[in-house]
């Protein structure tokens, strides 16, 4: 269960993610006209089919993941808590992931063209082990986040166990 | 500050020896073309070795390290030239390895290897015993934060000691599944053999395979399948062979190897977690082996498993009074029944199906496409496609319910402990609550209405993560979990 008290990611984000699935589109459909092109649109080679197939294939994951845009922003959440910090993602098919403030090792920020037009940033939270990302939340967002986890983690108590 | 020092100059024989290992494949090849004159073959040999030795040279007069009381610098690099700081206090494990050709030269192959990722290691390719020892000695003084005059007293004394028997290892080989592995391997190494065999002889080999009966192939079989049974026994044994681990204050100690000796030194802190491991074959005899997951980015090159072997194979019942005389401070109990929903093995076995339905259904939409597209005739296509369909789906059946009737779960203020099952293998982690990275949940829609939820664990093991998963829980025995977790200590 999401708590109440969970943050949303900023509205714009549904666009950034709309603008990423368009290039994906384009850029499938790009690759999808110069194969054909180069197989001289034989539709009895099998070659052909199994190419166009597959880009279909992906073509239609591309235009599901457009579409289930609304619903993925909806149940996108994060919340920092006093000692931890979690993600929560999904609500057909629910999944958290919940990292104490003193495992994390550091905090990049990630920012690429299409983010910095619209003033957002990817959070990538570094433990020793893996990361996790928070997207596309405000620059003002973000650098409050990074700074507040680095204080945390640099807070929370070292443990160390055999000295 | 030491002087900046070269390797001894039998590393130039390792270093040749690597670059001979990559040039092998061209060079063989060339040496079959030409249609086998011998001049020719003879020139190839010669280049090989001089090119290797060439190699060999200018890599070790570039390599080059020096040693202060805090860090090891290493410069290396014939055109590029790498710089490599690391400080003791960061080193995680020393590995020293002494394949057979260096024991004349009482030299080892040094691996020194740090909390990073897989780059962030250094690799000795011949150090002298002395020069090992003053590295380990560092180390050690690096890590434990107590007078010089006390390290003299506390590196000398073993505080516990476990070697194990003939008996043990000639168990450990036996029940190990890897002679299947060793099988593939041969396999894989006659066929690729073969493609250099000349042409005739290649065609002889083919008739007479095609000509025998179906006695003959299933005699050569059990021969292959014998062989690699035996040679999975000799490798096992080589590399176990008086394996021997001890402890010294918080520092580890294992040595093990027949042909190749290897010795490992560890600071127990640096463990991430214990893991017990007991295949279906070690269960019916009542064995287990135990190894531990470290934050290094070691990897043992022959079987490339990460994990790093302190005990292959004990008596279920030993185990926990002997791993304590190692890592006194780890709490080893039996983890209780998972605390799952009710008929969650009715789940977990009808979500494996649906897997199985849809994976089978794929695979038999692909197979009617191909067969489609190539006109493909198969005999007695449908029973061997149902036979195969009823082996995968009893098979993962077989493996859901193991896997739910292994679960097992506790937590008390310092440790969790977590049972899975994986293929027929039980596996149990002892993980120290600060080694834990991360917690994931996850529940279908279907799950949240049963209150359940599927939960795991992230561990550090070697350079990447492990993730242990219990399925099914109580929704609430995962909130107690979670706030366990996140409590500052």
């Amino acid at each position: 269960m999401i708590p109440n008290d969970a943050q949303s990611l900023p509205k714009v984000a549904k666009k950034v993610w709309l603008i990423y699935d368009m290039i994906a589109l384009v850029v499938v459909l790009a690759i999808g006209i110069a194969s054909n092109l180069f197989l001289d649109f034989k539709w009895h080679n099998p070659l052909t089919i199994w190419i166009n197939v597959l880009l279909g294939f992906v073509l239609l994951i591309i235009i599901g993941h457009a579409v289930l845009i609304p619903y993925r922003y909806r149940f996108h959440k994060y919340i920092l808590h006093q000692d931890a910090v979690s993600i929560y993602k999904g609500f057909f098919l629910r999944q958290s992931e919940t990292i104490p403030l003193n495992r994390i090792q550091n905090v990049d920020t990630i920012q690429g063209p299409i983010l910095k037009i619209y003033h957002l940033q990817n959070v990538s939270i570094v433990t020793a082990a893996h990361a996790f990302k928070i997207e596309a939340i405000n620059e003002d967002v973000a650098q409050y986040l990074r700074n507040q986890l680095i204080t945390a983690a640099r807070q929370a108590r070292e443990v160390d166990t055999d000295d | 500050m030491t002087k900046r020092q070269h390797q001894p100059k039998v590393a130039i024989f390792s270093e040749s020896i690597a670059a001979i290992r990559m040039i092998i494949l061209p060079a063989f090849l060339l040496f079959f073309k030409n249609d086998n004159r011998w001049q020719m073959q003879l020139f190839v040999v010669i280049g090989i070795l001089l090119l290797s030795l060439i190699v060999g040279v200018l890599n070790w007069w570039f390599f080059v390290y020096d040693i202060t009381p805090h860090e090891i610098t290493v410069t290396q690099g014939i055109f590029v030239k790498k710089r490599a700081h690391i400080t003791f206090e960061r080193v995680q494990t020393i590995t020293r390895t002494q394949p057979i050709y260096f024991q004349p030269f009482e030299v080892f192959k040094v691996s020194i290897e740090t909390s990073g990722k897989n780059d962030d290691k250094l690799e000795f390719k011949a150090l002298l015993l002395p020069q090992i020892e003053a590295i380990e000695t560092l180390r050690k003084q690096a890590q434990t934060k107590i007078t010089d005059e006390t390290i003299e007293v506390v590196s000398s004394k073993v505080d516990a000691q476990y070697q194990i028997n003939n008996r043990d290892l000639c168990v450990y080989a036996l029940t190990s599944l890897g002679s299947l592995g060793t099988v593939g391997l041969l396999f894989a190494a006659v066929t690729t053999v073969t493609e250099f065999l000349p042409k005739g002889f290649q065609n002889y080999l083919d008739q007479w395979i095609n000509n025998q009966t179906v006695e003959i192939y299933a005699m050569l079989i059990v021969f292959v399948i014998i062989v690699g049974f035996f040679s999975a026994f000799i490798r096992l044994y080589n590399r176990y062979f008086q394996f021997t681990i001890s402890r010294t204050g918080a520092h580890l100690n294992i040595t093990r190897g027949l042909l190749t000796k290897q010795n490992m030194q560890v600071r127990a802190s640096r463990i991430q977690a214990v893991h017990y491991e007991q295949s279906l074959l070690r269960r019916l005899v009542h064995l287990v082996s135990i190894n531990v997951l470290l934050s290094s980015s070691i990897v043992d090159k022959n079987d490339q498993t990460k994990q790093t072997l302190i005990m292959p194979v004990i008596k279920e019942v030993e185990a926990t009074n002997v791993l304590k005389q190692f890592l006194p401070k780890y709490h080893v109990l039996q983890p209780l029944k998972a605390s799952t929903v009710s008929k969650a093995l009715v789940y977990q076995l009808r979500y494996i199906l649906m897997l199985d339905c849809l994976i089978i259904g794929s695979v038999l939409i692909l197979y009617s496409m191909i067969k489609y597209m190539i006109n493909l005739h198969v005999p007695y296509e449908l029973p061997i496609l149902i036979l195969l369909a009823a082996i995968t789906v009893c098979y993962s059946l077989v493996v859901a319910y193991v896997k739910m009737a292994n679960q097992g779960l506790y937590f008390d203020d310092d440790y969790l402990i977590i049972q899975t099952a994986l293929n027929l293998t039980k596996h149990t982690y002892f993980i120290p609550r600060e080694k834990i990275q991360g917690l994931q949940t996850s529940q279908s829609y279907f799950m949240m209405r049963k209150k359940a939820q599927h939960f795991t664990i992230v561990v550090r093991d070697s350079d990447s993560a492990q993730y242990l998963t219990l399925r099914y829980l109580k929704q609430s025995e995962v909130h107690k979990i979670e706030s366990w977790l996140t409590r500052v200590k």
